[in-house]
């Protein structure tokens, strides 16, 4: 404790000295006054805890002096000396903030009475006040613990919200209690809008998980499940979900895990495709070498039944007469049966068989032909002049009657392609389309309806090259645009074609050129097929 | 040319086309001989003269590459077609060596058997 300092103010110097005397002797430390105006001065310098006031003074009264006193230190403890004539002024003093009031003359004993109870209230205050002082050092600190704990729980949030993957931790029944920035994107809700919502609310994919968050939560056992399939927004997504107890301190809940895998299925998807599509050029490439031998055996015989029914060679004059004939009423009987023309037609078709065993063949070798810039028109061109032929020749499409309509950029630059590979994509779309639209026609009244169109399209965008084939055709239903890449896909009428077409283009596309091949189209309005090959190669 | 008549050997394991060689050869007024495998065809080889030859690739005992090697060092002036039902057939070195070329390669089916003794004259024409 600090000095114990009274101040004693009073007219009557020896009576100052007196208690002066009296005070030291008790271990106090007494400052004397004789005017208002000294005590004033001296309370400013000695701070004294406590004052005896006469309330008679020459420059003034006691009461008022008090007051001063009480505005330089509001704790300051007075003890009123008075005459019993102002006994009144006194209390009256009591009443204004005075410790306590003696009657003059004073007695030692009463008076060191009060300073002891006026000192124990100081040592009390002072109490207090160190313990207070004690609060507001643990609350400073208790701040600044709170900063750390803030910034601790800041950068654990941080690296939470880092993940990509949608983090939530919830209670046992599954409602969310703390989450990350990748779950409010994907629930497109910010901040405290989630708390203590349901997580089923905004994942309905983890609807049915619930009992195994449970089952997690109780048993202490982490839960996972791979490619859930969920429809987000009308697309159809693939998440993984793992669900991890969290069961420290008593803790019963579990922080669940969402991972949007879609693009990673995609692409599997696609390899699979590829690997089927390897597989069938694979089988195929084998099975080449076994149907090619016997068409040879075909087509070689019949080259030469045709040869040896044909007047060209000497020799069959020559053995029809060794045989009492002629070649000419060998050859009117074989026209009058139509042998010929179904020597024809076995000619035909084993070309045909021929053509497409050759497709097959292509497509189980690609890179065959090498990459490098080319005019897309000048192939769209070719590709529409083979398709012009192709027609032409097997007389089952009209392709002059098709108005074709090429909407070729002349800024577009050349890009690099195979070329061969590309020109064979063109003419089985054109193919497609002009199939398409005939099979259509027969459907409906051929009068009516719209002139049959393609539009070819070629531009330009910003790093890719477009390739469009538009008709104006009888377009197809969605479930036949979903497995129209599938190899033996077909709508045309079986002996058509192999239904290679589409997915031999699609593998040119996509896997040797590394573009896309894409279909759109509405029933009764036609179909569009979009192809897009990088303008710029990408380093191996 | 008329007056001697092409010396063809025909190797071949499939009966239809070793036939049909034949049969389209004889009316082109050439001397055909056939087999249908290595050895066979190496007989023939050591007893008759040829100026060419149609030779299957894939053969029951031996390969075609080697039947038309040895063929070679028997009679360094034949002249050699190769009549294969593998399209992804490659020239091997040796043949390529021996002054073979892709455009002596015929993948089946040759519908047309007018292209094979087209390839052949083209030989005669150049010898």
């Amino acid at each position: 404790m600090k000095e114990k300092a009274v101040l004693i103010v009073d007219d009557e110097a020896a009576q100052c000295d007196n208690l002066a005397d009296i005070l030291t002797e008790e271990g106090y430390v007494a400052y004397s006054a004789g005017t208002c105006a000294e005590a004033l001065a001296l309370a400013r310098e000695k701070q004294p805890a406590a004052a005896i006031l006469d309330l008679k003074l020459p420059d003034g009264n006691g009461t008022r002096l008090l007051a001063d006193l009480k505005k330089l230190n509001p704790d300051i403890l007075c003890i009123m000396a008075t005459a019993y004539a102002d006994t009144d002024s006194a209390i009256h003093a009591v009443r204004h903030g005075a410790f306590h009031y003696l009657n003059k003359p004073l007695r030692p004993d009463e008076l060191l009475q009060i300073l002891e109870r006026a000192f124990d209230l100081v040592r009390l205050r002072e109490e207090r006040e160190a313990s207070e002082n004690g609060r507001k050092l643990l609350l400073a600190e208790l701040t600044v613990r709170n900063r750390e704990l803030e910034a601790a729980k800041n950068y654990v949030k941080n690296i939470i919200d880092a993940l990509s993957s949608v983090l939530l931790s919830v209670d046992r029944e599954g409602r969310i209690i703390e989450w990350n920035t990748e779950a409010e994107k994907e629930t497109r809700m910010a901040g405290e809008n989630i708390r203590g919502h349901h997580v089923s609310e905004f994942f309905p994919c983890l609807s049915r998980q619930l009992d195994s968050l449970r089952k997690a939560v109780d048993k202490g056992q982490p839960f996972r499940w791979e490619k859930l399939p969920v429809e987000v927004r009308g697309e159809k997504r693939y998440k993984d979900v793992g669900i991890f107890p969290l069961t420290a301190d008593g803790y019963q809940g579990a922080v669940i895990q969402i991972d949007d895998i879609t693009m990673r299925v995609r692409i599997e998807e696609t390899m699979v495709q590829a690997e089927k599509m390897m597989s069938v050029g694979g089988l195929a490439a084998g099975m080449a070498h076994e149907i090619n031998n016997p068409l040879g055996g075909i087509l070689q015989s019949v080259q030469n039944i045709l040869r040896r029914t044909s007047p060209e060679l000497p020799k069959n004059e020559e053995t029809a007469a060794e045989c009492g004939t002629s070649l000419q009423t060998v050859r009117c009987y074989l026209e009058k049966r139509n042998i010929l023309n179904f020597l024809e037609s076995i000619r035909e078709s084993g070309s045909r068989a021929s053509e497409i065993i050759h497709k097959v063949i292509r497509f189980s070798r690609p890179g065959e032909s090498r990459m490098a810039p080319h005019n897309l028109a000048e192939i769209a061109d070719r590709a529409l002049e083979l398709a012009a032929h192709d027609y032409d020749l097997r007389k089952k499409y009209d392709f002059r009657g098709i108005e074709i309509v090429r909407e070729f950029d002349p800024e577009m630059p050349k890009v690099p392609c195979m070329e061969t590979e590309m020109e064979q994509v063109l003419l089985n779309l054109l193919r497609n389309a002009a199939q398409a639209m005939e099979s259509g026609l027969s459907v409906s009244a051929k009068t009516a309806g719209p002139k049959p169109r393609i539009i070819l399209r070629v531009r330009r965008e910003e790093k890719m090259a477009r390739i469009e084939v538009e008709d104006n055709g009888p377009g197809m239903e969605p479930h036949i645009v979903k497995r129209i890449f599938e190899p033996f896909f077909s709508t045309k009428q079986v002996g058509t074609g192999p239904g290679l077409g589409l997915s031999v283009s699609y593998y040119i596309v996509t896997n040797n050129h590394k573009g896309t091949l894409a279909v759109e189209s509405e029933p009764g309005k036609g179909t569009r097929c979009i192809i897009r090959l990088p303008l710029f190669r990408s380093l191996p | 040319m008329k007056d001697s008549p092409l010396r063809i050997l025909v190797v071949d394991d499939e009966d239809t086309i070793r036939l049909n060689l034949e049969a389209f050869l004889e009316d082109e007024n050439c001397l055909v001989r056939s087999a249908d495998n290595v050895a066979d065809a190496l007989k023939e080889l050591a007893s008759h003269p040829f100026d060419a030859g149609i030779i299957d690739i894939r053969l029951p005992d031996r390969d075609g590459n080697t039947l038309i090697l040895e063929a070679h060092r028997m009679h360094p002036e034949m002249k050699f077609i190769i009549h294969t039902g593998s399209a992804g057939y490659t020239l091997p070195e040796p043949l390529a060596a021996i002054g073979i070329t892709s455009k002596q390669v015929f993948v089946k089916p040759v519908g047309d058997m007018n292209l094979l003794i087209e390839a052949i004259r083209g030989f005669g024409g150049r010898g």
